[in-house]
């Protein structure tokens, strides 16, 4: 299989799925009205609700949606094979993806610009919003894990990444101090950050430097390879440095204001991102490569779980998230100019989303000749060091030196999570403070709840190793999609709309990330869990164990309120019916 | 606060204030004097999705900043128009006709029930 008819197949599912059948759901259930006023016009408070060009709103959704769960799922997907990857990541985005996107933006644009949390409070249950509530903070804790992972024990142990990541946290800095203090214009901070930050990953990849962070890292060649020395578990001299960095960066993304810290450097990183997704597409476009000998199918399970249901959630945002309903709801669907932009800025980003996760698929499938190159360069256990080489092997074909490539696109995969995580940080504390500041007072210290927020996540990134985190947070992320689709059903049926279209995704999400997650908790508590030989695997296993389990209950009371407030609302729309006859 | 971040970035409404976060970084100078053409309209919507993707959050958190600064001083000023118990200054009144066209705003926005989930915007603040 050649990757440009990957690309045509992903053009293919556009037209079929966004053309098609997203044009039609629009026209013919939707029925979205012009003249009716939204959120952004009926509140407008120059702010949250703001009519916006939808071009402008599109970039924004893109950019609020577009994580490293397109990145890393597809990368830890494919050990199935590169069929089964391809497939889900396909059909997922053309069958529920842009549905739960395109659906929470018109659920909350027809009901005043209210989040889910308000709405599941109303349409489902009073406890539902609870419920809510502990479900993401398991949610985001994971999220903060498996990033945590990818970045202090992949990304920040490589030498030739810590200066180009610190160069550019730095120029961030700058860039906000430029943008909101001394008020300079906004083109030349740009040019100016953006590229002193490529000149600090230059900087890093010279064999001085690299030399100067190996020696902090505590690198020693030992029969021609880089080891580090291990400290206490399985955690090495130059993991803890990592870990501690991440935890280190998150903890200022956490306690600072928004514009001194946490803004400007996702602003800058913006433009290492984008550019880097520039340079791979066109090197993927000069060399045109095919997948050599990457099998079509592995086996049902290779080691990571059975194919039904572990592949579904492990590809995570590359076909469906709950995330994006969160940011849907309550982000865009407040600055909605007219309703018929919905499905361009909902349905639009999420099949851009899965132009991106066709990217990162591409980088695992073909970017090493077959399945033994990608299994050396990390396989599904460092997706982030797969998705990093395979970006510097496409760049190459332009021109880019191999080493600066591959820094390059670790740097790009290390600020694409920190962007992600200082947000989670601060959602973590704020929840923290707002579930159990009444009983622990002292939550509400900023500084005590963002450490408590991070100090969770070390347990998570030192003990449980990422593929069982991150199957975990793929079942958390799906679930919590499914239960979008939920209530997106439940409002569909309160407005006397079809609702199968939403009602028949919730019921395959719902199915198979409580399978996937009751899988985790089965190998966890009953396979795995009897096998440990040490405190900490031992204390793993019972960590995902346990937290599989909640999540289960806690979506399970969510779906059995739901279900209820669905049969009340169907025999509520038959009654009058029935009376008429 | 930040006037450059911000009146650049949005179509200048009727009353002088922003009413639309508009073309971004393409809406800079004066408007076209005739329907642009096919490629000119790519090119602008290329613009606008990049400006949404880099910018806009930055102009948002300025006009944030700004909202708050200026939702304070509505309150010490006027917030006995929302019940509280703050008592109307000779100076008020003599702002009353300033501030007046933007009280409904004021008022919508501070009695507006917040959600937790709110935070799921990126102004986790």
């Amino acid at each position: 299989m050649n990757a440009l008819l990957v690309l045509l197949l992903a053009c293919a599912a556009v037209v079929l799925g966004y053309g098609w059948y997203a044009r039609k759901i629009d026209r013919e259930v939707i029925q979205p009205d012009d003249k009716k006023a939204t959120p952004a016009k009926m509140f407008m408070d120059g702010v949250d609700f703001m009519p916006t060009n939808r071009n402008v709103l599109f970039g924004y959704q893109f950019k609020s949606i577009a994580a490293l769960g397109p990145i890393l799922g597809p990368i830890v997907a494919v050990q199935f094979g590169w069929l089964p990857a391809l497939l889900w990541i396909l059909l997922g985005t053309i069958f529920i993806g842009w549905v739960q996107d395109y659906a929470s933006i018109i659920v909350g644009a027809r009901e005043e610009g209210q989040t889910f949390g308000a709405l599941s409070y109303r349409l489902i249950s009073p406890r539902a919003r609870t419920i809510l509530l502990v479900f993401i903070y398991f949610y985001l804790w994971l999220i903060m894990g498996s990033f945590g992972v990818q970045v202090g024990f992949n990304l920040l142990t490589q030498p030739a990444v810590p200066l180009g990541v610190l160069a550019t946290i730095l120029l961030g800095v700058l860039a906000g101090q430029m943008t909101y203090k001394w008020k300079q214009d906004i083109i030349l901070t740009t040019v100016v950050t953006v590229v002193l930050s490529f000149v600090g990953i230059w900087l890093g990849t010279l064999p001085a430097v690299r030399d100067f962070f190996s020696a902090i890292l505590g690198y020693r060649m030992v029969e021609g390879k880089l080891v580090s020395p291990t400290l206490f578990l399985a955690v090495t001299q130059a993991k803890l440095i990592g870990s501690l960095a991440v935890v280190l960066i998150c903890y200022f993304g956490g306690v600072l204001p928004i514009w001194r810290w946490a803004q400007p450097i996702n602003y800058v990183a913006f433009w290492i991102v984008f550019l880097g997704v520039v340079g791979g597409v066109l090197g993927l476009l000069i060399w045109r490569p095919d997948m050599g000998d990457f099998p079509v199918f592995t086996r049902f399970n290779p080691g990571v779980g059975p194919l039904w249901p572990i592949l579904f959630v492990t590809v995570a945002c590359g076909a469906i998230s709950g995330w994006h309903s969160l940011v849907s709801s309550s982000g865009s669907a407040r600055q909605l100019e007219k309703e018929t932009d919905a499905l361009f800025v909902g349905g639009g980003a999420m099949y851009l989303e899965m132009f991106f996760a066709i990217i990162a698929y591409l980088t695992a499938t073909v970017a090493f000749g077959g399945l033994k190159g990608y299994q050396d360069a990390g396989g599904g256990a460092a997706p982030a060091s797969v998705f990093s080489t395979g970006l510097a092997t496409f760049m190459n074909k332009w021109g880019l030196p191999m080493d600066l490539g591959k820094a390059y696109g670790a740097v790009f995969l290390t600020l694409m999570a920190l962007t992600i995580m200082y947000l989670v940080v601060r959602f973590m504390r704020v929840a923290s403070a707002e579930a159990l500041g009444d009983r622990i007072p002292i939550l509400h210290n900023v500084h005590v709840g963002t450490i408590v927020a991070l100090v969770l996540t070390l347990i998570l990134i030192w003990i449980v190793p990422f593929l069982q985190i991150w199957v975990v947070f793929g079942a958390a992320n799906q679930l919590m999609a499914s239960l979008a689709l939920l209530l997106i059903s439940l409002w569909l049926l309160s407005r006397g709309k079809n609702f199968q279209w939403s009602f028949w995704p919730f019921v395959f999400m719902f199915v198979t990330t409580i399978a996937a997650l009751l899988w985790n908790a089965y190998s966890a508590l009953l396979v795995k869990l009897p096998q440990a030989k040490t405190a900490d695997a031992f204390a793993a296993q019972l960590i995902i164990g346990i937290v599989a389990l909640v999540l289960v209950v806690a979506a399970g009371l969510l779906a059995y309120d739901g279900l209820r407030a669905l049969f009340r609302a169907r025999a509520a729309a038959a009654a009058p019916a029935a009376a008429r006859e | 606060m930040l006037p450059h971040l911000i009146s650049a970035r949005c179509r200048v409404g009727e009353q002088g204030g922003c009413s639309r976060w508009g073309d971004g970084w393409a809406a800079e100078g004066t408007p076209p004097a005739r329907a642009p053409g096919r490629l000119r309209r790519a090119i602008r919507s290329i613009g606008q999705f990049l400006f949404g993707m880099t910018t806009y959050e930055l102009a948002r958190e300025a006009r944030r900043a700004q909202a708050e600064l200026h939702r304070l001083f509505l309150t010490l000023a006027f917030g006995d128009l929302v019940g509280l118990p703050v008592h109307p200054s000779p100076i008020s009144l003599r702002l009353l006709p300033y501030v007046a066209p933007g009280l409904p705003g004021w008022r919508r926005s501070v009695s507006r029930p917040r959600d937790i989930l709110d935070l799921c915007t990126e102004d986790v603040s």
